[in-house]
């Protein structure tokens, strides 16, 4: 694919070239699903912020590294994809420790450098209704791998085969992971879905 | 339509809304298939329940974040790198199973050299041990001599003759 043809494409080679407004415009326009990805996979508001902004830092610190041949939202959603799936090794050799915990190398830095502007509620009362809160903890109690699967599935710039890509299996493979993942979230919210409560909030 | 067709609009189905004609061709498969009604309703309320998720909130300064921490790690100094302690770490440890290879390689080699050289001059020296040959003329009547027959005793009839 030419560069021509993927904007964000063309954006990584301005990156590649040092250019920060390329890379900032590159985040503004993907923050949004990566952060979607990562809360979803983490479950915790403080953790995916964290391990978003380590999906753009990387992306940034391999931008040598991008081939525009590549399209760019494949390999941003692999980086993050593999990021998380580190982060959920992480946790299951540490349970307790969290991203927030003091770093050795890092005592001498203060924990929160940034102070944010907009104020935004703790992650429970981030899920409106119930709907949100159904949903996800279906969603939490999948396979990683047929979680990340429905998850990028939202994607819609992204097609089957970039999900394959991202997931590193076959089309028909994460066909099957989208089809097994939403069997298992059909049986769960079955009796819920029926209802049809959950579209009065329409 | 067929059952293929039908799981590619089911496909379709969990990325986006259907056309009109993708719809009408789903109610079509649908009246012909009454059994297939529940799932399809049952897909279709998950995928309207999907596209209802709401997204999670970013911070407002989520984007200066990323930059300051790039900032931050290009900035930072790194740190100095003791020889020694490299040359411990990375070099030796990387450095050891190239080298056995290697000592052994040489070892086996010369060893090898070695060997075909004693058996050269093993040779010469077979070569050089034996005495000089006979002359020629010794070997004129060769074919003749090896051609006569051997007996096992002494030509009584030629012994009688002479006497």
């Amino acid at each position: 694919m030419s560069s021509q043809l993927d904007p964000d494409a063309a954006l990584m080679l301005r990156v590649k070239q040092g250019d920060t407004a390329a890379f900032t415009e590159l985040v503004e326009k993907y923050k949004q699903p990566i952060m979607n990805l990562a809360y979803r996979t983490v479950r915790d508001m403080t953790e995916a912020e964290d391990l978003a902004q380590t999906v753009f830092v990387q992306v940034y610190k391999s931008a040598s590294r991008y081939r525009s041949t590549a399209k760019f939202s494949t390999w941003l959603f692999t980086i993050a994809r593999n990021l998380c799936l580190n982060e959920i090794r992480r946790r299951s050799r540490h349970p307790a420790e969290s991203l927030d915990a003091t770093h050795p190398d890092q005592e001498d830095q203060p924990l929160q450098q940034y102070e944010d502007k907009k104020t935004f509620s703790p992650p429970e009362s981030l899920l409106q209704g119930e709907l949100a809160q159904q949903i996800d903890e279906a969603l939490a109690d999948l396979p990683e791998n047929q979680r990340s699967a429905i998850l990028l599935c939202r994607q819609e710039d992204l097609s089957y085969e970039d999900i394959a890509e991202a997931l590193g299996c076959s089309v028909s493979a994460t066909k099957s992971l989208i089809h097994r993942g939403r069997e298992t979230l059909k049986e769960r919210l079955k009796a819920y879905l029926r209802t049809g409560e959950w579209k009065k909030g329409d | 339509m067929n059952e293929f067709d039908y799981k590619t609009l089911l496909e379709k189905r969990w990325r986006h809304e259907l056309t009109a004609a993708e719809e009408a061709s789903a109610r079509v498969w649908l009246a012909q298939h009454p059994e297939s009604r529940a799932d399809w309703d049952l897909e279709t309320q998950l995928a309207e329940a999907l596209e209802k998720l709401p997204d999670v909130p970013v911070p407002s300064n989520f984007t200066s974040r990323v930059l300051q921490a790039i900032g931050r790690e290009t900035a930072a100094p790194r740190p100095p790198v003791n020889r020694v302690t490299w040359f411990l770490r990375v070099l030796l440890p990387r450095a050891v199973v190239p080298s056995v290879i290697l000592i052994v390689g040489v070892v086996t080699y010369h060893e090898h050299t070695a060997a075909e050289r004693a058996e050269l001059v093993q040779g010469v020296k077979v070569v050089t041990s034996v005495s000089s040959l006979p002359s020629p003329e010794n070997l004129l009547d060769f074919d003749t001599i090896r051609q006569m027959p051997v007996s096992t005793g002494p030509d009584q009839e030629l012994l009688s003759l002479m006497k």
